[in-house]
């Protein structure tokens, strides 16, 4: 692969004082604003920011696809000292995808649906490189092999809507390493994924980085992901990096306190509970609207509205080591440990330690009990009854819930687990099995006999745009439960501004429509009307996935408040197993339809025992690179199979670890038969493993339930 | 790809179905009594009864329906209530040149009003896409025999270039074909108006989709972009052609009747005039069912441009 | 990239809050659209106050005369002022097109929702009729219909809205897809808010405005529709004032004589130019990607 000279020994790609604005009709969007930082080849730098904090606009710019109105006011952007903008158009074309690629956040629209992926590699090749379709057809084969596309050849004529999520992500990388460039720009590469295929796309990144020696610039609002991937950190607010520094520094002394709150605001999968979290107040800004001075002084807890704060910009001044710097005009007060104590910054070590006790009662009398309960639906509009297939989206689930606690449920998108959590609260009827709300059987209740239960049972939604009526006022979405039950009069007009008040809302706002909320606040809305009608469980389908990791903590501190207080039941949906471990009491880890494990939440996160439970664990990234270089990584291969047509006996066996361990001890005493390319036992294959009770409180659907945890594998 | 065409092919069935039953019921058994109709007021009753006998129409409703789908299926649509010919005979010697007409303006259409729509799409907001615009809105709202009337001026009178009306002499392929020109062009304004303002919108939508930025960033070259986005555009393309020939086969009654061209249009006009319902009711038909047939066709079609639903 | 600078400068606001906002003055289609409309409705209301002439008197000793200062578009061979035969023909278009966008919503809206709500057989059934509906050429089926039934401007009303209203039918029960499996709705039902009054406060007025352009659009149609029904003459009978009246009327005299049918087709032209526009115009104005202005073009 030496088409074009050799590089330098190793190149570098600087942003110089970059600052890109949007001239819109109301105003300008300043998206980016004097940026500066450089790439050197071989290195991962990781780009940390909540959404609207310029990070992804930066990046856009350095391959020339910023959308108009989008402009470069100020600054260059330089491959090895000669600034882009000064090479003609033809040179510049050859640069992007030779020497600098980019993987795009979601596979799904990044490739073109009607071209096969062979052939969308090919164009990259063949645009820059003059050769002939079968050497570029070689070439192409050759990086789809390295970036694990199975049987590459055969796919090389598939479209991209016959790939699994992840695949179409590593066919975007195979793209991207076509040319061999010496920088990727990966911009949030695994944010649309599955955190199992997460981590298989980040270890392949990882090796890829070794392997081919490039410069990898990895944006992304995953803390977490960048402990695991960056060798150097850059953290961006509202359009300009507040501070960059090495991993190690960034992640141990913080010395900025935008990254600082950011920290102490996120739960941790891998820390005991802390009773509430530290939220930072207020919401990002917006960039058309970004405060004077220091765009987080509103926000932050050190400023206290100081004149220098509300004045000036401040510029990255040292902090610590030599490449470690940050902007703050306070920088000596925030690494004073007298000053932190005073501003509640908690030490280091403060993580660690028992769980705190949760301020409310313990759990009181069963409230919901569930029996193997199943929800299946048909699929095939068209086809003949006999010939359509049901979706097994729930497949004989049971448990039960004690009033007062929360349920964590969380499993991989497809697992069930929001079908599950309508059913329970009757937005979907049950095909078999059994639900019991205090003691009443609620599954085949008619929509009549539902809406008096329905004070009683709620449910708050993942996205709080989408769960409001855009056209109505948040005094109309709050009134509806009243009306609609014919209970409307003075007492609820008062107690619609009681609830506004409960959530943190200004009871003022009520005639706003959602759109002039932030997200956070839209998420307030939605609690509130779930609250309105005094409910006793509430389901939590995904609460904060969709909002800002800044935000995330208010909206997870107020649902604990209000659980303390009004001594709700909760279910909690998460994919994200560090809120689950903030939140729950205990744990339910559901795989296609099914729970493979439920146990209580300190013994869960201590040692999960069902092989499903532990990949899933060992997946999340954790935002401490000292613990994630040392730790051991269990990646499950392939992705979640069809919900249609689940594996044969234990549906997790094709991915199953223990399955293969066992298949490769090949004991006596256990038959082995090939599945998935390896031997595993057979039992595995051939029927669903019953669930088994153990004593410490876990339970879990393994044939093997015994076995201890992998070698060297623990979490 | 075989269940798809299959699915498709059944569908036609229930369609035709229901199109035969609507124009039996909308046509024949809601107004007054065609015997009448045909005989006019001052006929005999003895000779309205023999009518009556003789066409079925003293048997019930469904009675009636019976018979005609099961003429319908061997072709026979009954005679015409003037020339005592089978009206299928009648609408079938006239369908050839009609069907020529539309087909050839739907041809025009694409061919002119891809071009137009790509061009608009990628100016956006500026004077060439603006003017296009203009021009397109008029295709879509000017009355196409109006388009035809000024053309027949502008063309055949002022300056003598085409003839105004007919359709040239029986066996000159040549003189046809010029005597085709305008009122395919006349016929074609709506189709490419329409046409060019979906490449439009369909084009804007592409171009703001991820994968176009991605080759961008990819360096491919410009050239090969615009094919990504007209190729993926080709779906929604082929989506309205089925429309487009639709709205040109009822707009062709108007051209002929403006060009003074033998075909469907005139036919249907004449049996409307002559209150000769057999005729106008296989003339309905014959078209919406060359419509629906072309709409096969385009569905099967469809696969070849997008991927997605192949099977 | 839900990540690019617009995405999050602007929250997505509903519909209405966009119509709202937007300002329509900068939108010169919309404002042409809107004018053209408005002149089409006072000269239908007025017309009869306006108009210099009666629309139905004959004066064989003026026919064919040109353009003048009695006589502004001149007269027909009947010596009927055409400018005034103009000016009362707006109220048959007008009629038409109105009663055709009422009549195609009001059904469209009923049959679109219905199919779109229920889903299941009730779709397959409704979507089925609607599909054969659309199947026909719509001006045919408007013929056949008006040949059939007789040439009054109630049967082309009847005509054209039959032909017109499958096309509404079907975007609102696309719209109403779109719409159903939408958070809020589900919202709905979790506090117990019967079926009925979610199609009425949340189902209607969130599907509306798209279906609204439809019908401004097939009231456009409508008004061509009516036109080329008379000008076939199986429109509202002559002497009877109607735009496609007067064209057929001029179509003898079209070399020597153009202004009859020219000036009465080029007012078919404007006012179904202008419910055109203002269909577009609306329909760009909701359009979150046209509204938020930051062009996507990578060829810019």
């Amino acid at each position: 692969m030496s088409d074009h000279p050799p590089a330098p020994a190793a190149s570098r790609l600087a942003l110089r004082n970059l600052s890109i604005h949007f001239a819109m009709p109301n105003g300008i969007v300043r998206a980016v604003n004097d940026v500066s930082i450089a790439i050197a080849q071989g290195e991962t730098v990781g780009v940390v920011g909540e959404s609207g904090s310029g990070k992804s606009v930066t990046f856009l710019s350095v391959m020339g696809i910023v959308r108009a109105p989008g402009r470069i006011v100020a600054g260059s952007i330089e491959l090895d000292g000669r600034s882009l903008a000064t090479l003609p158009p033809e040179e510049l074309r050859q640069t992007r995808g030779r020497d600098i690629a980019m993987v795009f956040q979601d596979p799904q629209t990044s490739l073109n649906p009607v071209f096969p992926v062979g052939q969308q590699i090919i164009d990259v090749i063949r645009a820059h490189a003059p050769m002939s379709r079968e050497a570029a057809k070689r070439r192409a084969l050759e990086v789809l092999d390295l970036v694990g596309i199975p049987e590459a050849a055969r796919r090389f004529g598939n479209y991209p809507h016959q790939f699994s999520g992840g695949m179409r992500q590593r066919v975007m990388i195979a793209m991207a390493l076509a040319l061999r460039p010496r920088f990727i720009i990966a911009d949030e590469p695994t944010t649309a994924l599955d955190v199992t295929m997460q981590a298989q796309i980040l270890d392949l990144l990882q090796r890829l980085k070794k392997e081919v020696n490039v410069g990898l610039v990895l944006i992304t609002h995953d803390l977490g992901v960048v402990a695991q991937m960056a060798d150097r950190v850059a953290v961006m607010y509202a359009g300009r990096i507040v501070e960059q520094g090495p991993v190690d520094a960034i992640f141990h002394q913080p010395r900025h306190p935008y990254t600082l709150s950011l920290m102490r605001s996120m739960p941790r999968v891998d820390a005991a509970r802390t009773a509430m979290l530290f939220p930072i107040g207020g919401a990002p800004p917006m960039l058309s609207n970004i405060p004077p001075g220091c765009a987080f002084h509103p926000r932050c807890f050190l400023s206290e509205a100081r004149a220098p704060c509300r004045e000036t910009v401040p510029a990255l001044e040292p902090a610590g080591g030599a490449a470690h710097r940050s902007a703050c005009h306070f920088l000596p007060e925030l690494a004073d440990a007298s000053v932190r104590a005073r501003m509640g910054v908690p030490a280091a070590a403060a993580r660690t330690g028992s769980d705190a006790k949760p301020r409310r009662a313990a759990p009181g009398e069963e409230i919901l009990r569930v029996e193997d309960l199943k929800v299946h639906f048909p699929v095939g509009g068209l086809a003949l009854p006999w010939q359509r297939q049901r979706i097994k989206a729930v497949d004989g689930v049971s448990f039960s819930v004690r009033r007062g606690e929360t349920i964590g449920l969380v499993g991989e998108s497809g697992c069930g687990k929001s079908t599950l959590g309508r059913t329970l609260i009757r937005l979907l009827a049950p095909s078999a099995g059994r639900i019991h709300f205090r003691g009443t059987d609620i599954s085949h209740l008619g929509p009549r006999e539902m809406r008096p239960l329905r004070n009683h049972l709620q449910m708050v939604f993942q996205d709080p745009s989408a769960s409001l009526d855009p056209r109505m006022t948040v005094f109309e979405i709050l009134q509806e439960p009243f009306l609609v039950r014919g209970m409307w009069d003075e007492k609820a007009r008062t107690r619609i501004a009681e609830l506004m008040a409960r959530v943190g809302l200004d009871p003022s706002h009520a005639d706003r429509r959602p759109h002039e909320f932030s997200g956070g606040q839209r998420q307030r809305i939605g609690v509130a009307r779930a609250l309105a009608l005094d409910p006793e469980l509430i389901v939590l389908d995904e609460p904060v996935s969709a909002l800002d990791v800044s935000v995330q903590a208010q909206i997870i501190n107020l649902l604990q408040e209000l659980q303390a207080d009004l001594g709700l039941t909760y279910i909690f949906i998460a994919h994200d197993l560090s809120v689950v471990r903030h939140i729950s009491d205990r744990v339910l880890v559901m795989y296609l339809g099914r729970i493979v494990e439920g146990a209580e939440r300190d013994a869960f996160f201590a040692a999960p025992r069902h092989p499903y439970s532990r990949a899933l664990l060992s997946a999340v990234p954790i935002p401490d690179p000292d613990k994630e270089r040392g730790r051991g990584r269990i990646v499950i291969q392939g992705g979640v199979p069809s919900p249609i047509n689940p594996p044969a006996g234990c549906h997790f066996h094709p991915r199953c670890a223990r399955a293969t361990l066992l298949g490769v001890a090949g004991r006596a005493d256990l038959p082995l038969v090939e599945a998935a390319g390896r031997p595993v036992p057979r039992r595995c294959v051939e029927a669903y493993p019953p669930i088994t009770h153990n004593p410490d409180t876990h339970d879990q659907a393994c044939h093997f339930p015994e076995e201890g945890p992998l070698p060297g594998l623990g979490v | 790809m075989l269940r798809y065409a299959a699915s498709r092919l059944i569908l036609v069935i229930p369609t035709v179905l229901g199109m035969v039953t609507i124009a039996f019921f909308t046509l024949r058994a809601l107004p007054g009594d065609p015997a009448i109709a045909i005989l006019g007021e001052f006929a005999t009753e003895q000779a309205l009864q023999d009518l009556r006998v003789a066409l079925g129409l003293d048997q019930p409703l469904w009675v009636q329906f019976g018979r005609f789908v099961r003429g319908l299926v061997a072709g026979d649509l009954g005679r015409s209530a003037i020339t005592r010919q089978p009206a299928m005979r009648e609408v079938m010697s006239v369908l050839p040149p009609s069907l020529m007409l539309a087909g050839c303006s739907v041809l025009i259409a694409i061919l002119a009003g891809l071009p137009i729509g790509m061009v608009s799409a990628l100016r956006q907001g500026s004077w060439v896409d603006y003017l296009l615009m203009v021009v397109t809105i008029s295709g879509i709202s000017f009355p196409v025999f109006w388009i035809g009337l000024i053309m027949i001026v502008l063309f055949a009178h002022t300056i003598k270039l085409f003839p105004a009306v007919g359709a040239g002499s029986p066996g000159d392929l040549l003189s046809q074909a010029h005597a085709m020109v305008l009122p395919a062009i006349v016929l074609a304004a709506g189709g490419t108006a329409y046409i060019a303002r979906l490449t439009r919108s369909a084009m804007l939508e592409i171009l703001r989709q991820d994968y176009m930025l991605v080759a961008k960033a990819m360096g491919i070259r410009e050239r090969r972009i615009l094919w990504y986005g007209l190729r993926n555009a080709l779906p929604p393309i082929l989506g309205v052609i089925g429309v487009t020939f639709a709205v040109a086969i009822g707009n062709a009654i108007l051209v002929e009747v403006v060009f003074s061209r033998p075909g469907l249009g005139s036919l249907i006009i004449k049996a409307t005039f002559s209150r000769d319902y057999q005729l106008l009711q296989a003339g309905l038909l014959v078209l919406s069912i060359s419509v629906v047939l072309v709409n096969l066709v385009l569905d099967l079609l469809y696969p070849l441009v997008d991927p997605r639903v192949r099977r | 990239m839900t990540t690019s600078a617009t995405a999050d400068a602007a929250p997505s606001p509903s519909l209405w809050i966009r119509l709202r906002r937007t300002p329509y003055l900068r939108h010169r289609g919309l404002m042409t659209g809107v004018v053209l409309t408005v002149l089409f409705v006072l000269v239908a209301l007025l017309g009869p106050l306006l108009a210099p002439h009666d629309p139905l008197t004959t004066n064989l000793r003026n026919a064919l005369a040109p353009p003048g200062a009695d006589y502004l578009l001149g007269t027909d061979r009947f010596g009927r002022d055409v400018f005034s035969r103009l000016l009362f023909g707006a109220r048959a278009s007008l009629l038409v097109a109105l009663s055709v966008g009422a009549i195609s919503l009001t059904c469209g809206v009923i049959i679109g929702t219905a199919a779109g709500f229920a889903g299941g057989w009730t779709d397959r059934i409704l979507l089925g009729l609607i599909n054969i509906l659309l199947a026909f050429p719509g001006f045919l089926l408007a013929l056949a219909f008006v040949a059939v039934r007789g040439s009054s401007l109630g049967n082309v009303i009847a005509a054209v809205a039959i032909a017109y209203t499958p096309r509404v039918a079907i975007v609102m029960r696309a719209v109403v897809m779109t719409i159903r499996p939408r958070q809020f709705i589900e919202a709905s039902y979790a506090i117990g808010v019967p079926t009925l009054r979610i199609v009425w406060k949340h189902v209607l007025p969130n599907s509306l405005p798209p279906v609204i352009v439809v019908a401004t659009v097939s009231a456009a149609f409508a008004v061509l529709a009516e036109a080329g029904l008379s000008f076939l003459g199986l429109g509202v009978q002559p002497p009877a004032p109607t735009w496609g009246n007067v064209i057929t009327e001029g179509r003898p005299f079209l070399v020597s004589h153009p202004w009859i049918s020219l000036s009465a087709g080029a007012s078919i032209a404007a006012a179904v130019t202008g419910l055109n526009l203002l269909g577009d115009g609306v329909r760009d104005t909701l359009d979150p990607f046209l509204r938020n202005q930051t062009s996507t073009n990578i060829f810019k």
